[in-house]
């Protein structure tokens, strides 16, 4: 099994059901965003600013948005991409891509990947359909946040938190949904083939950025 | 001295708005309006307090210092030219400005040649936010720009908007023109090649409703823009414009109309969007009456910069029946 834990997010799982079961129609375009910092490994060596070890953001962070469209839209057949992944000025400080797919029923999917956005970390998410429309923003939808004085009794960050369930938590449901193929000789929810077609799309925009073209899967 | 402002056709909405900026705006007069629909033309004529002109001679013979072109796209050239050989100074043109950039190109021409001087409607650059956005982007407020993703969704607008011989396109051509503009504002930049993908996924229709362009500038800036009518009947608001600026010293993100009241009415039966942000069309009309009186307006866009935006428009058609990136004719 690997490790797409998106489709564990309750908000993820909730958007492909409410798909599934009609809730917008016949989708036809699709919006998804996962907004962050540069990673920061505090003192440990930052492989995340290696391209080489990590692929960048386009590899390391959009494809959870590349495996759960797939699974919810069907297959890609083509992407286009545009980022800051092989400019040498930006490696290990800064990256940020945009990455138009077409699915072969036709939907047209559009994913922003970012490690440009100082503070925080956001994702939204943006089905639109024939027939209604999902809309998805983790900055509207936290129902905490906490906002405390510093000991200098100056403001500090706000801190907005989105806690669920502990038998809920995506990374507990992902695990569990691991152990429970295993004890039941099941195959996995989240296949290597799956894994593996997600990483074909994620590579395919790295191939579109570093060569300007149109990459047919 | 009053400024008299003519109004060609009223098959664009955006004449109502345009009209009502013109009654309120001092130094001016809506001196009278023609329209081939008369019903519609003598109905809006009596709205606004003006007079209705059964043809275009007809209302130039009041020796009009300005012509707002709102009929259908594929209209626009032949009344931008009525409007120039009758030597009328100051014209502004709806967006797009022409349907073609050989119709667009001989707009510009007829209007140099006849010493007038031609405008495009784009009032998203008369959004304080957005002013308030370009002032920050030309301060070095998020350092270098790198990137920009854009937004302008809507609703499916229906009539002429779907008519594709009046119209020249659907959703992209309607809508990405004002989000081209803007980039290049911010940028100061041509767009040098555009990839899109275009469907029909929300209407099915032969007509395009879905319109994703990639667009490259000759600096190495690279944008993405939505134009599609994505937003459903139920949606609050009749659509977007957003902007996300990237920079190497952060983001600024752009929702234009975002200054909202939500109002939940039992009585329509629908929740909405009460905008009390400024309006953007006033400024666009102040600007053209400083252009009709003579004066300077740098801020209006010109028939060039209406040209520039097209020329976006028309290579994302291009790309998407080549199915590849290709080159904005910029010339």
């Amino acid at each position: 099994m690997s490790g797409h834990v998106l489709r564990f997010f309750p908000e993820y799982a909730a958007a492909k059901k409410l798909v599934d079961a009609g809730g917008v129609g016949r989708p036809a375009a699709i919006r998804t965003a996962r907004l962050a910092g540069f990673p920061d490994l505090g003192p440990r060596p930052n492989w995340y600013g290696d391209p080489a070890q990590s692929g960048g953001l386009v590899l390391d962070l959009i494809l959870h948005d590349f495996d759960w469209l797939r699974w919810t839209f069907g297959p890609v057949s083509r992407v286009y991409a545009k980022g800051l992944y092989g400019r040498a000025e930006f490696v290990g400080r800064l990256d940020y891509a945009l990455v138009t797919l077409r699915f072969q029923s036709g939907v047209v999917g559009h994913v922003t990947g970012s490690w440009a956005h100082p503070g925080g970390f956001r994702t939204t998410l943006e089905i639109a359909g024939d027939a209604g429309m999902i809309e998805h923003d983790s900055a509207r939808s936290a129902p905490l946040a906490a906002f405390l004085r510093t000991s200098d009794g100056r403001g500090g960050v706000a801190v907005p938190e989105s806690p669920m369930a502990p038998s809920e938590d995506p990374y507990r449901l992902e695990l569990a949904a691991f152990v429970s193929a295993l004890e039941n000789n099941e195959t996995p929810p989240v296949t290597l083939q799956d894994a593996r077609e997600a990483t074909r799309i994620a590579l395919a925009a790295l191939e579109s950025i570093e060569t300007g073209n149109v990459v047919p899967l | 001295m009053t400024l008299k402002i003519g109004i060609f056709s009223f098959a664009h909405m955006h004449a109502q708005s345009y009209a009502q900026s013109l009654r309120n705006a001092p130094g001016a007069v809506l001196a009278g309006i023609t329209d081939p629909d008369a019903g519609r033309g003598q109905a809006m004529a009596a709205q606004f307090g003006t007079d209705y002109f059964p043809s275009e001679v007809a209302l130039l013979d009041q020796h009009l210092d300005g012509v707002i072109v709102t009929s259908e796209n594929v209209h626009h050239r032949r009344l931008v030219e009525t409007a120039a050989a009758a030597g009328v100074k100051a014209i502004l043109c709806e967006k797009p400005l022409a349907t073609t950039l050989e119709d667009a190109r001989a707009m510009i021409a007829a209007c140099a040649a006849a010493g007038g001087r031609l405008a495009t409607a784009f009032p998203c650059r008369y959004s304080p936010a957005f002013q308030r956005l370009r002032q920050q982007v030309g301060s070095g407020a998020v350092g270098d720009v790198l990137a920009i993703r854009g937004t302008n969704h809507g609703l499916m607008p229906g009539g002429w908007f779907v008519d594709t011989p009046l119209s020249g396109g659907g959703a992209v051509i309607d809508h990405s023109v004002h989000v081209a503009d803007l980039n290049r504002l911010l940028l100061g930049q041509e767009a040098a090649e555009v990839y899109a993908e275009i469907g029909s996924g929300f209407h099915h229709q032969p007509w395009d409703d879905t319109g994703f362009l990639t667009i490259g500038y000759e600096g190495g800036v690279f944008a993405t823009l939505d134009t599609s009518w994505s937003r459903p009947k139920t949606y609050p608001a009749w659509g977007d414009v957003t902007l996300q600026v990237v920079g190497t010293g952060g983001v600024l993100d752009l929702d234009m109309f975002a200054q909202n009241l939500i109002h939940y009415d039992d009585g329509g039966g629908r929740m909405a969007w009460n905008h009390w942000g400024s309006g953007t069309d006033a400024g666009l009309v102040a600007d053209f009456l400083r252009l009709a009186s003579g004066s300077a307006a740098p801020n209006l866009a010109t028939g060039e910069d209406g040209l520039r935006a097209l020329a976006v428009a028309l290579a994302a058609y291009r790309s998407a029946a080549a199915g590849e990136p290709v080159a904005v004719e910029n010339n």
